[in-house]
């Protein structure tokens, strides 16, 4: 057996001694893993970057050994690799992984180790053998994208904030419970929410199918077969002894008087303050006005006295920080802070990829 | 309806060598269903990308058009019949499964790089599922020949990437993050590795012609099938639903 393991070692470096190798890696880190737990961000680096540094260094090394970590094989075997390990992220639910590992798979030490893999692979692959401008923008792309997700994950800070009307806040709270101090002073002006019309839907014990059109007073809409005469639409209503009256609160819930063949009555989706009403057609079957879909919510908020608005989609930057609308609650508008030091990087990762992608779409297989 | 029986008419001429014919229905079938999507958008008054059933309306119209293309520039026969016989395929699905379409778009996606990252996304699909039928075809052939499918790849490929650096850039705009291990998220990476693997490996070319089959199985799984996974309740990548 040694002498079949001496002589498979002795040969020139390929794809099985990669294969073996990169193993090896994950079972190391499996074994780090399993007895230290998930790795701390200093840990990590002390054992990565030294890992990356030789690799890269013997990138131009005429040893086979010293340059094999920039060769394909080593890289496509440590892309399996990290492949395989995404394959049992994709496949098992994130709760049972943590619990069986500790922490998240993404940063676990074999997750780690076989990015450190990968990333030795890029650098040293661009540095062995730079062939040609395409070749050199995936590389270095892909290598600055692990790079800036590296730094993310050791130096990113978010931390949430909630809102109140006229209130200032110079203090965020991170998922730990710690405060993040802001360098700013947010105060909300205004939070506005906007919603999509409402829906009328036929409910069975199946499924619920939505009539496609707006219910406006004398339209007909159409749900599972079922003609649905809107008589009178009210956009905000009250329900008083169970008839609903049009009222002019924006808060106030839509209601609409239906009619269904013989069935006739009010439904509405209601809304905190208001119960919601359906009718009901027999024991298996109702229509029904489907909740409120939010289009769009924005916080106008005033940034050491500068008005400015925050969306889904239309972050707020400042100096370093980046604020996002999150979320909201009982109206009030929660926003995320985001300080990560690795987006510059990963932009400029991702900028080089798509030039990569740009540049083989118009030199590729079409010409 | 017109879509599914151009398109299948188109397929099934082309198969039996009539090439003139089979491209004329196939053009119909594509002009039909971009008149289809495009009347859809403006019924609905947002782009019809947002539930599976639309993006499937699109992967019939694009993988119509791109097979009708691709035959023409690669003098491929196979890949017309191929692409009519999938678009056929996807609007009988959707006849047969017809979506709840309404008007809403939640915020998240209201932004510039919806309709890019979901159309390069759909058209890398259609690249790529003609490369793994062309090497299905031809496994089953004993034909060994993967240089068309590869080419096909080396379309397919970039065009994968960019959907997944804009999805990147997108999601960082809308949640902070550019990138969570999401299981859609997850399933996108596998899927583009799998390719990526495909692309720096030199086995035989039988092994490559099996590759890009499991390739395309693994695309469908990210599409279709991670809703039917356990973690597939996990994602926040669900637009569909009512």
């Amino acid at each position: 057996m040694f002498a079949h393991a001496a002589t498979f070692w002795s040969g020139p470096p390929g794809h099985r001694h990669a294969a073996v190798l990169v193993g090896a890696l994950v079972a190391v880190g499996g074994v780090l893993q399993g007895t230290g737990g998930p790795p701390r961000p200093e840990a990590a680096a002390v054992l990565a970057l030294p890992l990356i540094l030789v690799g890269v260094a013997g990138a131009r090394s005429r040893r086979p050994w010293l340059a094999w970590p920039s060769t394909g094989a080593f890289g496509v075997s440590a892309m399996v690799a990290l492949a395989l390990l995404a394959l049992v992220g994709g496949l098992v639910p994130s709760g049972v992984l943590a619990e069986a590992l500790g922490g998240p798979l993404w940063s676990s030490w074999p997750f780690v180790l076989t990015l450190a893999a990968v990333e030795t692979n890029l650098l040293g692959t661009v540095l062995r053998r730079p062939r040609g401008t395409r070749f050199v923008l995936n590389h270095l792309g892909l290598a600055l994208l692990v790079l800036g997700a590296a730094v993310t994950t050791v130096g990113a800070d978010r931390a949430q904030v909630r809102l109140e009307e006229g209130v200032p806040a110079r203090v965020a709270t991170r998922p730990d419970g710690s405060p993040m101090g802001l360098p700013y002073t947010l105060r909300l002006r205004e939070f506005r929410i906007e919603y999509w019309p409402p829906t009328l839907a036929l409910a069975t014990r199946d499924s619920t199918l939505a009539a496609p059109e707006t219910p406006a007073t004398g339209t007909t809409l159409h749900a599972g077969g079922l003609a649905i005469e809107v008589e009178r639409f009210l956009p905000h209503a009250a329900e008083v002894g169970g008839e609903w009256r049009e009222i002019p609160w924006p808060t106030a819930p839509p209601a609409a008087l239906i009619r269904v063949g013989d069935h006739r009555g009010w439904v509405s989706c209601g809304s905190r303050e208001m119960a919601a009403q359906a009718l009901d057609l027999d024991a298996h079957r109702a229509v029904l006005m489907l909740p409120l879909k939010p289009r769009r919510f924005t916080s106008r908020v005033e940034v050491d006295g500068e008005s400015r608005e925050i969306a889904v989609n239309a972050p707020l930057r400042r100096g370093g920080d980046t604020i996002f609308q999150f979320a909201y609650e009982d109206d009030r508008p929660i926003l995320e802070v985001s300080r990560d030091p690795g987006i510059p990087v990963v932009y400029a990762g991702l900028a080089m990829l798509l030039a990569a992608a740009a540049l083989s779409l118009a030199k590729g297989s079409l010409r | 309806m017109i879509v599914l029986v151009a398109f299948a008419a188109a397929a099934l001429l082309r198969l039996l060598g009539h090439r003139r014919a089979g491209e004329a229905l196939a053009l119909v079938g594509t002009v039909a269903g971009a008149a289809m999507l495009a009347g859809l958008w403006h019924d609905l008054g947002r782009p019809p990308l947002r539930t599976l059933g639309e993006t499937r309306w699109w992967y019939a119209v694009l993988i119509g058009g791109m097979g009708l293309a691709l035959s023409r520039r690669f003098a491929a026969p196979s890949l017309g019949v191929a692409s009519a016989a999938l678009a056929a395929l996807f609007a009988a699905v959707n006849l047969a499964n017809p979506d709840a379409v309404d008007r809403t778009l939640m915020p998240a996606l209201q932004s510039p790089l919806f309709v890019p990252h979901v159309v390069v996304y759909i058209l890398a699909y259609c690249a790529l599922g003609l490369a793994s039928l062309q090497a299905a075809w031809n496994l089953v052939r004993g034909d060994s020949d993967a240089a068309l499918p590869h080419r096909l790849v080396e379309l397919g490929f970039p065009l994968l990437t960019c959907g997944l650096c804009l999805g990147a850039l997108w999601a960082r705009e809308a949640w902070g993050h550019y990138w969570a291990w999401d299981p859609k998220e997850t399933w996108a990476f596998l899927t583009w590795s799998v390719y990526l693997v495909y692309l720096h490996v030199r086995p035989a070319p039988r092994v490559r012609l099996v590759l890009l089959v499991v390739g395309f199985l693994v695309l469908l799984l990210c599409w279709f099938g991670i809703y039917a996974l356990p973690v597939g309740q996990e994602s926040v990548h669900t637009y569909g639903r009512v």
